[in-house]
């Protein structure tokens, strides 16, 4: 008998699914939201203007690659994904914002306004263990920000960075001996934003064969524990970490004062996406995407 | 009262109902094994591979220079897939592919014994600098460094956001000489969990097999029937009735400073297998029991009239004719091993160790597993290969055990 | 008596065998004692653990105990810690998968002692012996891969919005099967242990064979059977990693939409346990407490219930 109902319902689903792929999307808008510790929440949050609005019906998701999945498994659903995602592997369509398509060119040169820099910072100044250690961390950083081979690591994995900038290498080595060592028994610990997730990882492995073969361990659960981990309040616990990065500037109360290194190493976007099959809508404004979020526009077919 | 006509119909309906009933739900559990055996190999058979047991898991970047002689033409070989590109000048053929995170890479179908890329050398500082470095088909080519025509040092391969045919073709139109390459293994290989799985079956059944066969010794020969021994018995079986994660909290708590006497810091191996072999302790105890049970009294009494003490009569004639029911009692726990999950994540800890040691944090199996799932693009494939190396490794432990009992049984029949 | 007949049989060797019988006596009794004293250790250490956040002066920051049993929301990152929807959403999940998985485990057990050819019925008891000894991750792949997907299309066949599949109904499922052989193996030993006499004699009083085994068979192993429901409920309330990786781990509220997301005692122990430090750690050690005190009543709810039963008959 389950075997029948089994089979009865998913012929059901075959005639349903030929139907809703050119049928509009009806019901309710599912909305998807990152956890508070979110640097893309914030980002996002504060462009659109929801802060401490957000309607009460909003689901969490832990993560980037959280959201990106569910979003995608929903066809009801929107959220918001790093640039850096793969929208088509996910099953996702990205939203232009007023009008505006996300790219590495328009982010560059700031017609796309939902963005926000990738920011990171180490620890104090002698705090790393070792002195090799903080002189790797240090290359690494530079590397990450200053040079060609850098730029490009971020670059193919998403991120948008300005490459005209960028410096050889080879050049910026020579400041740093540590990198012509041996460096297998070294590890470079990271921490905070998960948006960061796929350049960190880039050019963490571009990096690797450079600078002696160091190990790299990533840690990522969200920005707020980015400087929380370096120089915060877990700074000496079991998750302690080298360098800590944030998908948003970094607080009033997050003091960085005292970080060996701080700054901003590539530039993101902030994009809406909806599930692959939702053909309702290409674009939100401001005022919609607010609507959304607060929950008053609450049905996909009330979205004009 | 008379049976009528319509009675016995009744009757007869109300029976086949049933009987069919039975008959849908019996087969609802061959359907449940079925669909689960076939959504496993279906997805994982794929990843099955020789390469699978012996690889790291996480992926290895190398940076390699690249031989400055780079003159000659290659020729490409008859026998290549259709779907990989040939470079003429170079002498290797690449081809597309989709990593399971849906990321493009290039991968190298084969080297040309004579290309320039089958002698590079490691440029990485360490103890492999200026070594040959071998790269074999699979790999990945992340990027190749050249110098074109104008002098200008530019960059091909996945980083330049290009696929196998731009990438022979920029290379072959435009690349004057190439200087280095970055190449990354696939990784996706459990070779560390493989070997920390064995660890921690050493670790385990080191404590609790002894300690085990000792308590059944000790409840079955020695105990005597006070008040105190029921109370000893329950409690062990108290032990079979708590959730594995509850062992793992346990772990963590107790048997923690047991690991940092070793100098081991946080999640390792070792506190894996104390708290295991906590878990495996009721099952050992309780099959030995049995298997001491089934040892006639006769033997017992023979040895101590000939003059023995308990102690031989225990280690000389007792024990080793419950040899069967201990190895079905190891071999019950080996299962347990590898199937357990929520007590390792806790105590072992879910980073993926690609050279593990007794002190330090890895993954077993199953907690490989877990730890494939619960990232945010869970990992079917990979999962579901090693979920087929654990249902046949399960099943050949299974089937032993029968075995071994069905031998227990007749020797004392 | 230093000078005797045998070399082996003297003062010296007696005293030997003595002393190497009460090493090894106690050495054994050692042993026992450390075994049976690990479910104290377990107990005690957790309970401490497990209340420290209560506790005035725990240094993360003290959590009221009311809200922690009585709350309906559990958000980490905001400190709010709430158990009680947790627990009933945990009682509802295992009695769900108990109600589901009953009626079929027992059929089988049934259809696999009484009424299946000799051949079938080994080939049904192997089958029910594998899916005993899969373990939980396996059965947690199958259940994210294959039950998530079921659960996806009935929802869409009804109009309801899934979060991808995850829900209440998957986990139910999931849970279903996993209790599944073990509450059949124990129904099959309790049927196997009716008096066949009893069977006989209603067959000759002129029942049927179905008839006899639904009333009479059934009803004499019904403490057997009850028993091994028992077990499969304790399972239900401990299984862990197969649970977390279909529940979804809502946020708040008690759960009784089948098709939404849901969080139990064991998914919220394992959630997110890569990234943990202080309160957040030490929290899991006190939803512990309150799993095992779970069982506790709901085992000794369904003993006294099972004892009332047998009385009865």
């Amino acid at each position: 008998m389950k075997k029948l109902l089994f089979i009865g319902l998913a012929t059901l689903l075959l005639f349903a699914g030929c139907a809703t792929t050119t049928k509009k999307i009806t019901g309710k808008i599912n909305i998807y939201t990152r956890d508070s510790t979110s640097g893309t929440r914030e980002a996002y949050e504060g462009f659109i203007g929801y802060k401490g609005k957000l309607a009460a019906t909003a689901i969490e998701v832990t993560s980037n690659g959280d959201m990106a999945a569910k979003v995608g498994a929903d066809v009801n659903g929107i959220g918001y994904v790093s640039l850096t995602t793969d929208f088509a592997a996910n099953n996702l369509i990205a939203l232009t914002y007023e009008g505006i398509t996300a790219t590495v060119a328009t982010t560059l040169d700031g017609t796309y306004k939902l963005q926000r820099p990738f920011n990171f910072v180490t620890r104090a100044t002698g705090d790393f263990g070792s002195a090799d250690k903080e002189e790797l961390v240090m290359a690494f950083v530079d590397f990450l920000q200053n040079s060609i081979e850098g730029h490009e690591a971020v670059k193919a994995a998403g991120g948008v960075v300005d490459a005209t900038k960028g410096v050889a290498w080879a050049t910026l080595k020579t400041k740093y001996p540590v990198v012509s060592k041996d460096n297998s028994a070294l590890t470079i610990y990271t921490a905070g934003s998960t948006s960061v997730d796929k350049t960190l990882k880039a050019a963490l492995e571009a990096f690797q064969p450079m600078a002696g073969n160091f190990k790299i361990n990533m840690n990522q659960t969200g920005s707020g524990d980015g400087q929380k981990r370096v120089l915060g309040s877990e700074k000496d616990g079991a998750n302690k970490a080298d360098i800590g990065f944030a998908s948003r500037n970094f607080t009033a109360t997050e003091d960085i004062t005292k970080a060996a290194k701080s700054g901003t190493y590539c530039i993101d976007a902030v994009v809406t996406v909806v599930n692959k099959k939702n053909t309702n809508i290409t674009n939100l404004t401001k005022d919609q995407t607010f609507s959304i979020y607060t929950g008053t526009l609450a049905n996909w077919e009330d979205i004009k | 009262m008379k049976v009528t006509e319509t009675m016995i119909k009744k009757r007869k309906v109300k029976d086949r109902v049933l009987q069919t009933v039975t008959l849908i739900s019996s087969s609802i559990s061959v359907l449940i094994l079925i669909m689960l055996f076939f959504f496993i190999f279906q997805k994982g058979a794929g990843s099955l591979s020789f390469k699978l047991l012996t690889d790291d898991y996480w992926a290895k970047n190398y940076l390699l220079d690249i031989p400055a002689e780079q003159t000659g033409t290659y020729v490409k070989p008859a026998n290549l897939p259709t779907d990989s590109f040939w470079s003429v000048k170079y002498g290797f053929a690449v081809t597309d592919a989709l990593s399971h995170e849906k990321q493009k890479l290039i991968l190298i179908e084969y080297i040309d014994p004579a290309s320039p890329l089958a002698k590079m050398t490691d440029a990485s500082s360490g103890p492999n600098f200026g070594k040959a470095q071998l790269i074999s088909v699979g790999m990945q080519i992340q990027k190749i460094g050249y110098v074109d025509i104008n002098g200008d040092t530019r960059s091909a391969g996945t980083i330049a956001d290009q696929n196998a045919k731009t990438l022979v073709d920029t290379l072959d139109s435009s690349a004057l000489t190439l200087n280095q390459a970055y190449i990354k293994t696939t990784g996706g290989g459990i070779r560390g969990s493989i070997v920390s799985t064995f660890y921690l079956i050493l670790i385990s059944l080191l404590l609790a097999v002894p300690i085990g066969i000792m308590t059944a010794i000790y409840l079955n020969e020695y105990a005597k029937y006070n008040r105190f021994t029921p109370w000893l018995r329950s409690s062990i079986e108290m032990l079979t009735g708590v959730p594995s994660i509850i062992y793992g909290l346990m772990g963590m708590v107790v048997l923690y400073p047991v690991t940092a006497l070793f100098k081991a810091s946080g999640t390792s191996i070792l506190l894996g297998g104390l708290t295991l072999s906590v878990i495996l302790l009721p099952t050992v105890i309780r099959s030995t029991e049995e298997a001491l049970k089934v040892v006639p009294d006769n033997f017992r009494d023979a040895s101590l009239s000939l003059g023995a003490n308990q102690a031989q009569t225990i280690f000389r004639i007792v024990l080793p004719s419950a040899i069967p029911g201990i190895l079905s009692a190891i071999l019950l726990s080996l299962g347990r091993i590898i199937g357990e999950s929520a007590a390792l994540i806790y105590t072992m800890g879910t980073f993926v160790n690609d050279s593990p040691t007794v002190l330090t944090g890895g993954t077993s199996l199953a907690v490989h597993i877990w730890s494939l799932m619960s990232g945010e693009q869970p990992n079917f494939a990979l999962a579901s290969a090693i979920s087929i190396i654990i249902l046949i490794i399960v099943l050949v432990l299974n089937i032993s055990v029968k075995l071994l009992s069905g031998r227990l049984r007749k020797t004392w029949q | 008596m230093d000078k005797i007949v045998r070399n082996h049989i003297s003062v010296k060797s007696m005293k030997r065998k003595h002393l190497q019988d009460v090493f090894v006596k106690n050495l054994f009794k050692l042993m026992a004692l450390l075994s049976s004293s690990v479910i104290i250790l377990i107990i005690l250490f957790i309970l401490m653990k497990g209340s420290a956040p209560f506790l005035p002066n725990y240094k993360y920051g003290t959590i009221s105990l009311p809200n922690f049993l009585f709350g309906t929301v559990w958000r980490q990152d905001a400190g709010i810690y709430g158990v009680g929807f947790i627990v009933i959403n945990t009682i509802l999940s295992a009695f769900g998968a108990l109600l589901l998985s009953f009626p079929i485990s027992v059929l089988t057990a049934l259809f696999i002692v009484k009424v299946a050819p000799r051949k079938v019925a080994s080939v049904m008891r192997t089958i029910v012996e594998l899916l005993a000894s899969i373990p939980s991750v396996v059965y947690g792949v199958f259940a994210a891969g294959t039950i998530v997907a079921f659960v996806r299309i009935i929802g869409s066949a009804l109009g309801i919005v899934t979060a991808g599949g995850n829900s209440m109904m998957a986990v139910i499922m999931l849970l279903a099967i996993m209790i599944f052989p073990t509450i059949t193996s124990l129904s099959i030993s309790a049927i196997e242990a009716v008096d066949p006499d009893l069977e006989l004699a209603s067959l000759a009083l002129g029942a049927t064979k179905t008839q006899t085994h639904f009333k009479v068979v059934l009803s004499s192993a019904k403490s057997g059977i009850f028993a091994g429901a028992i077990l499969g409920l304790g399972r239900a309330f401990g299984e862990a990693t197969a649970v977390s990786m279909v529940a979804g781990n809502k946020l708040f509220g008690p759960t009784f939409n089948l098709l939404d997301i849901t969080r139990t005692l064991t998914s919220t122990m394992l959630a997110g346990l890569k990234e943990t430090t202080g309160l957040d750690y030490d929290i899991r050690y006190s939803v512990g407490i309150v799993l095992m005190a779970t069982i506790l009543i709901s085992n000794l709810l369904l003993n006294y219930i099972k004892n009332r039963i047998g009385n009865k008959v």
